[in-house]
């Protein structure tokens, strides 16, 4: 991943008025969270595992931080719990995922396109699709005002072609 | 050692700024019964609720948070002990009821009626005060104890299965429990928490 690019999703977290990260690295925003964990005005969190980390965004949230999780495509699933406890109480979340399974993935990991959308649409998770660079901050923003004021996760899954 | 009697214990010492985050099923109902208040977050699910309460240390600094964890509960989720020992906290007090039972799912044993010993993987994680009690002066030595110094204190405390009989109802949802706890949060610390932005509706 261009380090150009991952300052641009960083970018995007701080312009959105994301000030506090929880997550479990993926190789696929390696960048990205080496940036983070160099900006304190976006306190990062490291969870062991993804559900505890929506939790953790969770209590962040209930301190008065805008919190995202920033997990991989197979965390999301990990997390998928804890998202759906959040999902009852209304509680908003912003989930950044680096997209596997669509074009650009150095890797075919179609399985994942395969069950993670229909995950997101049963469980009533609104989701977008980035898969422009120049897409990335608007859609970033955009879902964080829905988050807060619809009172619910909502996921921004950035592809490969968006970030290689 | 009952589980209500350590509350008893307990709510007598809080005081009212206390922030308590409580597990879902009995843990919730009794310690709404001793200290009804709005600085509870109670009925936080399984696995959960270690994680929800270092959430809200880490953005709280200044609040002290009390952590009212099941030995089921805390099982789920391990890791969290070892994320919340890295943070280096200085504002939290977490219990655990171990009624080495999965009381609310029927009564099967968990795995502290075996082998498992919380407050020797408490310490494992980084979790240096980090101690057992099994009897009601103990509990009350050691939630004072730690009620009165900064740091992170981790308590488990071994308690009888069952409940207290005739307990009031729970009739808080998680939902209005949320709305509750966060309209506590923005009123205390001066904060606007729930739909912070401008719309037009």
């Amino acid at each position: 991943m261009e380090i150009e690019k991952a300052r641009i999703v960083v970018d995007g977290l701080k312009e959105a008025g994301i000030n506090f990260t929880v997550g479990l690295p993926d190789s696929q925003f390696h960048e990205v969270y080496e940036q983070i964990l160099q900006d304190p005005s976006l306190k990062y969190v490291g969870a062991g595992n993804e559900a505890e980390g929506a939790s953790i965004a969770m209590g962040a949230w209930f301190g008065g931080k805008k919190p995202a999780l920033i997990i991989a495509t197979s965390g999301l699933l990990v997390a998928t719990f804890s998202l759906a406890r959040l999902h009852l109480k209304e509680v908003p979340l912003l989930v950044l995922i680096p997209y596997r399974g669509d074009l650009g993935d150095p890797r075919w990991m179609g399985i994942y396109k395969q069950f993670v959308e229909p995950m997101l649409n049963s469980m009533d998770i609104p989701y977008k699709i980035v898969s422009r660079k120049d897409e990335i901050k608007q859609t970033i923003a955009d879902c964080q005002i829905c988050a807060e004021a619809w009172l619910k996760p909502v996921a921004v899954l950035v592809t490969g072609e968006a970030l290689w | 050692m009952k589980r209500f009697d350590c509350f008893k214990s307990l709510a007598a010492m809080l005081g009212p700024d206390d922030i308590v985050v409580a597990n879902v099923g009995p843990i919730s109902r009794e310690w709404n019964a001793l200290r009804p208040s709005e600085a509870n977050l109670l009925q936080v699910n399984l696995g959960l609720c270690a994680a929800v309460g270092l959430g809200i240390a880490i953005t709280l600094p200044h609040r002290r948070v009390v952590i009212l964890d099941g030995d089921g509960n805390l099982l789920l989720n391990l890791a969290s002990l070892a994320d919340m020992a890295n943070q280096g906290l200085k504002n939290v007090l977490h219990i655990v009821l171990d009624n080495e039972t999965y009381e609310g799912g029927g009564g099967l044993p968990s795995a502290t009626a075996g082998k498992a010993d919380l407050a020797l993987i408490a310490k494992g994680a980084g979790i240096e005060n980090a101690r057992v009690v099994t009897v009601l002066d103990d509990f009350a030595q050691a939630a004072g104890d730690a009620l009165r110094s900064s740091g992170h204190r981790f308590i488990v405390a071994k308690v009888d299965k069952g409940t207290v009989e005739k307990l009031p109802t729970l009739t808080l949802d998680g939902k209005e429990g949320k709305y509750r706890f966060a309209r506590y949060i923005e009123r205390t610390e001066g904060k606007q928490i729930l739909r912070p932005r401008y719309t037009h509706i």
